[in-house]
């Protein structure tokens, strides 16, 4: 079975394995994804432990990387569709 | 690798010069020369891994992004802030609509963000020096929105009181009710509360507590989702 995102994304966060250069490209290349990443900062937000303080804090540095690389994105789509 | 890398990329150089061509049109005197843009290119992509198999793309979106930034820096040198923010306005609202859509209503308008995020950057001394200062706005930005992912920690109402978060830390009695309240089953709250709590991997707690054997994640996706309803942090349809 193919893993979500989402699925992706907890699994990062949650073996405290490296960042993975194609996730990060991957959300950088989409708003659901980055969106994605945000909801779970803020479910885990809301749930007690130590886990999820760890969690927070991994989709944090993920969404650090994910900055770096969706601009180049963002500003290529603005080239493409300038702002009215 | 980067031999090859370098090779593979002089092989783009003539369409990334007409490119830069153009971009430094737009640019105010003195230009530089298209080459020097596409220099500074190259030493951002062979800065980067995992850029091999989509060289063409990532080189033509790190040209946009070095003449932004080249831009930038220039605004700042000549003490023009406004303009910088000016320039920076469209790309910035569009990140924090992005990445603004994952936080829970009443959503903060993407504008304000960019409001938000540009009264910090005015008094950052990082920022006018930074040689990424575009990277750095949109950090600013995912700051922001990660502060307010994490500030609305709603009360959950149970059946006496409003219990907040801090109380739920201490308690889990509490975040038991909540979770049946999110209707998880027992193996389900127990699944995620060892995880949460005791940091176990996913697929050990999801066998401790007597889960179903395989797809530890989509198991603790679905939970998640619950939790999320019952909080009204669903997924945004835009």
């Amino acid at each position: 079975m193919t893993e979500s995102l989402t699925q992706r994304l907890l699994r990062t966060v949650l073996e405290g394995d490296p960042l993975d250069d194609e996730l990060v490209n991957e959300v950088a290349a989409s708003p659901d994804a980055q969106a994605e990443a945000v909801r779970l900062v803020g479910v885990f937000a809301q749930l007690p432990g130590d886990g999820a303080r760890v969690a927070e804090a991994r989709l944090d540095q993920l969404l650090d990387a994910v900055s770096l690389v969706a601009v180049g994105h963002i500003v290529m789509s603005d080239v493409a569709q300038p702002a009215k | 690798m980067t031999d090859e890398l370098r090779e593979r990329f002089e092989r783009l150089i003539p369409e990334l010069e007409r490119r830069a061509g153009e971009l430094v049109l737009s640019m105010p005197e003195p230009r530089p020369h298209p080459s020097e843009l596409v220099e500074a290119t190259w030493r951002v992509v062979c800065s980067k891994r995992g850029t091999e198999a989509a060289l063409r793309a990532v080189a033509l979106r790190e040209l946009e992004c070095c003449t932004t930034n080249l831009a930038l820096r220039r605004m700042f040198d000549a003490g023009d802030l406004e303009a910088a923010f000016a320039r920076l306005v469209p790309h910035l609202r569009a990140w924090a609509t992005n990445l603004s859509r994952g936080l829970s209503p009443p959503r903060p308008d993407p504008d304000d963000l960019v409001q938000d995020a540009f009264l910090k950057l005015r008094k950052s001394q990082m920022f006018v020096v930074a040689d990424n200062p575009l990277g750095y706005a949109f950090r600013a930005v995912k700051n922001l929105v990660i502060d307010h992912a994490r500030r609305k920690r709603p009360t959950v109402e149970l059946a006496d009181r409003h219990v907040g978060a801090t109380e739920l830390e201490t308690s889990p009695e509490r975040l038991d009710e909540m979770l049946t309240r999110a209707g998880l089953s027992a193996m389900e709250k127990c699944m995620l509360s060892r995880v949460v709590f005791d940091k176990l991997a996913v697929s050990a707690a999801q066998r401790e507590c007597g889960g179903p054997p395989g797809a530890p994640y989509y198991v603790l996706e679905k939970i998640l989702d619950r939790v999320a309803g019952s909080l009204g942090i669903d997924r945004s349809r835009k």
